[in-house]
């Protein structure tokens, strides 16, 4: 990147700092997001489920598997653990709406389920999305369970897939076209979400966004007449785009710093490359 | 380099737009089309962005980012472009450059 690139990244796409975690492994990551959860030590027995959301689809050779060796150090050999990678950076609202069906289908009130989100960089081409973001490392945890525990409920998920920009060569080839798309897609699903929900999308309090350039997201809010400073971009200068961990982060920083009050709605929503296209709306 | 104060036509933003479209693509300016698409030239949002900025350097205007994306052609680009210059009296005094 040359100068000039760079002064875009940073005073158009509001890129500043990334998060990296040099010397710490995967399994550091994701068991250092877990032992953040004031919770877990109390809970960890009732956890069935463990998903890690994971963009980049194979990170690590046979036999090495983080997930395993993270569930291992964090006690939670009793669950079911696995990976889910297709939804790229929307695996994460994946990884939260396959444990909620999970859950309530085994019908156990007490089970929860473990998402996982966030993870290394290894590769070059996986440091940044071209014309889009640089990525960090940063991890986050949530926990999930079917019955109305907990503070916030989600009240619906909606996710579109647009499966023909799947595939190296076919994603250079359609960045026009995927450019061109990108901006309706996410409308669309915005407003899919709060509709499922109920809701118009004026009404909801926060977006929590994956961290691609911010002027894309403030080009989307004057397409759609919602507030620019209702989504939360303040993390893009601090952690980059941390792959399907930004949404959560966000919630974090949210609460927090004390602008999310009980009863408060916001979405979290994002795009994975390859592409997929979610949102979840979550009741504080 | 033209002066800082001096209002560029539109004929003449169209064609050091034309130009800067044509290094980056490798070809003569004359071979760019008005209505071309510019990713078809190889530009994506970053390299109009960065012609963006160097536009605003030179005229002391400034462009808004959000617009870029509904300006896809030289033909179009040149509009929001222009529609900087005329907003340049606008500006604060001692302003230097926009955003880009």
């Amino acid at each position: 990147m040359d100068s000039a690139q760079l002064r875009v990244f940073h005073r158009i796409f509001g890129f500043s700092h990334v998060r990296l975690a040099p010397g710490a492994s995967q399994a550091d990551l994701m068991v250092a997001a877990v032992s953040a959860l004031p919770s877990f030590p109390e809970v960890r027995h009732r956890v069935k489920y463990v998903i890690q959301a994971r963009t980049m689809p194979t990170a690590f050779p046979y036999p090495l598997n983080p997930l395993h060796e993270a569930c291992g150090r964090l006690g939670l050999d009793h669950a079911v653990a696995f990976t889910v990678t297709e939804h790229a950076c929307a695996g994460g609202l994946l990884g939260v709406h396959l444990c909620g069906e999970m859950l309530a289908t085994d019908g156990d009130p007490d089970a929860l389920g473990l998402v996982l989100t966030g993870e290394k960089i290894f590769t070059r081409v996986a440091k940044r999305v071209p014309g889009s973001s640089i990525n960090g490392e940063g991890t986050a945890a949530a926990l999930v369970s079917a019955a109305e525990q907990g503070r916030d409920r989600i009240l619906a998920y909606a996710s579109r897939a647009y499966p023909q920009f799947h595939g190296g060569e076919e994603v250079e080839r359609a960045t026009a076209e995927f450019q061109q798309v990108y901006p309706e897609a996410l409308a669309e699903i915005l407003t899919e979400v709060a509709a499922k929900a109920g809701m118009d999308l004026a009404d909801v309090d926060f977006i929590l966004p994956h961290n691609v350039a911010k002027v894309s997201w403030q080009r989307l809010c004057k397409q759609l007449g919602y507030p620019a400073d209702r989504v939360f971009l303040d993390n893009i200068p601090i952690t980059g785009h941390c792959f399907s961990a930004d949404g959560f982060a966000a919630y974090r920083a949210l609460v927090d710093n004390g602008r999310l009050k009980p009863g408060q709605h916001y979405i979290m929503a994002t795009a994975g490359l390859g592409a997929t296209f979610a949102a979840t709306l979550v009741r504080h | 380099m033209p002066s800082q104060n001096h209002l560029p036509s539109r004929e003449e933003v169209s064609a050091w737009l034309a130009e800067r479209v044509a290094r980056h693509a490798r070809l003569r300016p004359q071979d760019v089309e008005a209505d071309r698409p510019l990713t078809d030239y190889g530009l994506d949002s970053v390299s109009v962005f960065v012609l963006c900025g160097e536009f605003e350097d030179r005229h002391r205007v400034q462009v808004e980012p959000t617009s870029v994306w509904e300006h896809p052609t030289v033909r179009t680009l040149t509009d929001l472009l222009m529609e900087s210059v005329a907003a340049r009296d606008t500006l604060p005094s001692g302003t230097s450059g926009g955003d880009l």
